[in-house]
């Protein structure tokens, strides 16, 4: 994945120019700034929900937009919010969510990873914000698309479910694939040698 | 793919319709709109009939606007339209899943309440069902024309009072086309002409209100 | 041409040196115009003088659906090319249609009042003309009713094209409705023959009403410009 020569301006702010960068399969990239750096803007950019004022992003030396239907294959996306329907059951949830991004079958076990199994059965309303992010998370153990895009994906969620979130990163990353992820506070635990951390203070 | 577009109709059909009590919700909007007619034109029952072509529309009309929340209610606050996006369903597939979802938890309550409506007015029973299909061409229209008024505002300040503003001129042809047949259904005719007229702004609105609504949704996701 | 013209200095060039041309000509085209329209056209046999109307009423018409025109080609363009001038221009295009088409149905509302003996008669055009009128309300209202004003401009853009796909179709039910609902009792305004002599006024007042309307279509989208300008440089921080 190569971002090349990319100049992104929101409304008067133009938040980047010039930005050059190779993702490489089989690591992790932890962006960091100050707030309103352009972290969210980097990722959705990178999703291809918004097109830089110039410049392209390649995926394997194509350009997204122009197969961006096999590009969106490979990404596995999780924003601030959690995506998920308030009226609708865990359960029912999970399996549209899988279904619409094309993962196979949901199995009952591949979610119980941050203890959700119990919920279930729940309407999305009745979760606070935590079992929300615990349910959204879930979906990361079940899907086998090479790319995931996390934007701040540890709020709101206990320090103990960290550990398993980081153990899901790095088996991710060991099977080849690239995680790149927005976080104001650098965690120490991932593989160190297949990390990179992008402070867009520094590089602007 | 077919796989994606049931579990979305599904989705949809929940999410829009919080429980069964939401079509009944729809069913007292309109009954409550029609209660208007007969208090400000006075009872007299020829008055009701010959007004009622416009009453009958003017009410599925307004329900219409009640319920456009309905499209993106939870769609955006949830972020779920990034997922929608990145799903391999083409957009428009999925503006129209929602439009036919949309109208089935507001368009077919009317529609099946319609029968007790037209006792309600004194309308002649014999041409019926050809008036319910001119309402199921009209209602359908309203759930595609609401569609992309209410992905046009997305995130904008007073978005239900704008979109009133920019999808009643649209309505217009639909409004005056409905009108008619059902106006000559009262007459004892059947109404080729304006049906066929009916059927076309239909098709017309399948044809842009998916390109119109998807492209919407792309520029709220920018 | 457009390349050409794209450029927010260039722009501002070409359009400083036509303001004070298009400002002679108009003023001199609307005082060449009244005096024909008031004291050198013949009164109509059935309408009197009040036929003198027209002369406002018949180009604030033309104009308003010529800036609707004109309104959904920029925004077009804004879409498919995505160019910050056409934007511009089509936010400074709106105002300027409604206030025409507020006008054409004033007029036609005076107008009315000695022929129809009422204000206001739900006639083809004068239903069409007042739809046409929320239309540039909803493209006002879309544009500015997010709170980065910028974010407005795709949205009212889309609504545009939108529009003006539909317009015919509005235009067409509304004709075919008012007959349906009113067999011809109705005096129809225009569209008979009209004699030269009233043509010639005709002429020179849309002649006028068009280039007044390019005039302020080109200050409003300078003072847009420059308001973008400024508000560019605060949030810089350099004001």
């Amino acid at each position: 994945m190569k971002l090349d020569n990319l100049e992104i301006v929101k409304g008067f702010n133009r938040l980047f120019s010039k930005f050059n960068y190779i993702f490489n399969f089989g690591k992790l990239y932890i962006l960091t700034g100050s707030n309103g750096i352009g972290k969210t803007t980097l990722l959705r950019c990178i999703c291809g929900f918004l097109r830089p004022e110039s410049g392209s992003l390649l995926w394997n030396n194509i350009t997204i937009n122009i197969e961006y239907n096999e590009y969106a294959k490979n990404i596995f996306y999780l924003g601030h919010l959690d995506s998920l329907s308030p009226n609708l059951s865990v359960w029912d949830n999970i399996n549209h969510l899988s279904i619409l991004q094309d993962i196979p079958n949901p199995f009952i076990e591949g979610i119980d990873l941050f203890q959700i199994f119990h919920l279930k059965d729940l309407h999305v309303y009745q979760l606070s914000a935590g079992q929300k992010r615990r349910v959204a998370l879930s979906l990361l153990n079940l899907n086998k698309k090479s790319l995931w895009v996390l934007d701040e994906p540890l709020s709101s969620v206990d320090k103990r479910y960290e550990k398993v979130f980081i153990k899901l990163i790095n088996d991710h990353i060991d099977n080849n694939g690239i995680v790149i992820m927005s976080s104001h506070d650098t965690v120490h635990h991932y593989k160190k040698a297949s990390t990179q951390i992008i402070n867009l203070d520094v590089i602007k | 793919m077919k796989n994606i577009m049931s579990s979305m109709f599904y989705r949809e059909l929940k999410v829009q319709n919080k429980s069964l009590k939401d079509p009944l919700f729809v069913i007292g909007v309109y009954l409550s709109l029609l209660l208007v007619f007969p208090i400000s034109l006075g009872p007299s029952s020829n008055l009701l009939k010959s007004f009622s072509p416009a009453i009958i529309w003017t009410c599925s009309l307004i329900t219409f606007l009640t319920a456009i929340e309905k499209f993106f209610i939870y769609d955006i606050s949830e972020g779920y339209l990034e997922q929608l996006f990145l799903s391999s369903l083409p957009l428009s597939v999925i503006v129209l899943i929602k439009a036919l979802c949309h109208w089935i938890s507001v368009g077919l309550p009317l529609i099946i309440l319609f029968p007790l409506i037209s006792i309600f007015l004194n309308l002649p029973l014999n041409l019926l069902w050809l008036i319910c299909f001119s309402l199921f061409l009209g209602t359908l229209s309203f759930s595609l024309i609401g569609i992309m008024g209410a992905a046009l505002v997305i995130g904008a300040k007073k978005s239900n009072v704008i979109v009133i503003l920019i999808i009643i001129p649209l309505t217009i042809p639909i409004l005056i086309f409905g009108i008619s047949s059902t106006l000559f259904c009262l007459e004892g005719l059947i109404p080729y002409s304006t049906l066929y007229l009916q059927c076309m702004s239909l098709s017309f609105l399948l044809a842009i209100s998916p390109i119109v609504t998807s492209s919407a949704i792309k520029i709220y996701l920018e | 041409m457009i390349d050409y013209l794209a450029n927010p200095s260039r722009f501002f060039r070409i359009t400083n040196f036509l303001l004070p041309w298009l400002m002679g000509l108009s003023i001199t085209l609307t005082i060449i115009g009244i005096y024909f329209a008031l004291f050198d056209s013949p009164d109509d046999l059935v309408q009197g003088s009040a036929v003198r109307i027209m002369y406002v009423h018949v180009p604030s018409a033309w104009l308003s659906i010529f800036s609707y025109l004109l309104l959904s080609i920029c925004s077009f363009f804004f879409i498919v090319w995505r160019h910050p001038l056409a934007d511009i221009l089509s936010r400074s295009i709106a105002p300027v249609g409604a206030l025409f088409s507020l006008l054409t149905l004033l007029t036609g509302s005076i107008w009315g009042r000695p022929m129809w003996g009422t204000w206001w008669v739900w006639d083809a055009r004068l239903t069409s003309m007042l739809i046409l009128f929320i239309f540039f309300l909803g493209y006002i209202a879309l544009s500015n009713a997010f709170e980065r004003n910028e974010r407005g401009s795709r949205p009212a853009a889309l609504l545009a094209i939108v529009g003006s796909i539909n317009l015919p179709i509005v235009k067409f039910s509304v004709d075919w409705w008012n007959t349906l609902h009113q067999p011809a009792s109705i005096i129809r305004t225009g569209g008979i023959s009209i004699d030269q002599s009233m043509l010639v006024p005709l002429i020179i007042m849309t002649l006028a009403f068009h280039i007044f309307f390019v005039l302020v279509v080109i200050l409003r989208s300078h003072s847009i410009l420059i308001e973008r300008k400024f508000y560019h440089l605060k949030v810089l921080g350099k004001i």
